[in-house]
């Protein structure tokens, strides 16, 4: 059964503080488990909302203290869009910013790859950014 | 110590769809569960969002077929909003 857009887009706002991530988290594990998908990618959109959450809290210099988190439920995909106003990145600065931590010493590698992990677990990824804010988006597709 | 509501407010929209409901209860319940709220008052957190949810789903008429959950979060205590653009109660 196809599901218009519209008619089934969650829409969460949460504020950066500390778990908020985990809100945004559930909420997306629990629409990915209602639309049925496996344990193993419902663990992975998880993933992808914390780290981007994150990213979020901790690199976009938002004014307004808030992540913006529309779910998009369709009948074989769930698609995240996380949006910050903050100051946003170019590639460029993403690129900068990868390769100095290759770097720094290897305790600090665990931290900062929130969107390349993304990148690498969902099916779609695409950034947009200025300097009025970021939308991160990305799509997991069902396991057939 | 006072939290801003704006700081501390969660927004949830949700389709008014069956089973969408669980995502506000799973909500409330990771919130309360982070404020340190016991069993009990989060079990009676959970009632309260699923049935108020539920009476909007199935009573409201609301023509956009929305319902927004505000949680509003200070030092000890947790406060929710659920709003549907449906009827007012006295008309049904």
């Amino acid at each position: 059964m196809e599901n218009t857009i519209l008619k089934d887009q969650v829409c969460l706002t949460i504020p950066m503080d500390r778990d908020m991530e985990l809100v945004a988290a559930k909420t997306g594990s629990v629409l990915a488990e209602l639309n049925h998908f496996n344990e193993e990618q419902t663990e992975e959109i998880q993933l992808a909302i914390i780290e981007t959450c994150i990213n979020a809290f901790e690199h976009s210099q938002s004014e307004d203290r808030t992540v913006i988190v529309k779910y998009i439920v369709k009948a074989d995909e769930l698609e995240c869009k996380i949006t910050d106003h903050g100051v946003g990145f170019t590639p460029e600065d993403q690129h900068n910013s990868i390769s100095k931590r290759q770097e720094i010493h290897s305790e600090m590698r665990k931290r900062g790859w929130g969107l390349e992990i993304t990148k690498t677990l969902m099916d779609e990824f695409d950034i947009e950014s200025s300097e009025n804010g970021t939308t991160v988006s990305f799509i997991k597709r069902m396991a057939s | 110590m006072g939290n801003s509501v704006l700081k501390n407010q969660v927004c949830l929209t949700i389709p008014m769809r069956r089973v969408v409901e669980l995502t506000s209860v799973q909500l409330a319940s990771i919130i309360s569960e982070s404020m340190s709220f016991n069993d009990e008052q989060i079990e009676a957190i959970q009632l309260g969002m699923l049935e108020f949810c539920i009476n909007a789903f199935e009573y409201s008429r609301s023509s956009d077929q929305k319902a927004v959950i505000e949680s509003v979060i200070r030092t000890n205590e947790l406060e929710f909003r659920i709003t549907d653009k449906g009827i007012d109660i006295i008309r049904m």
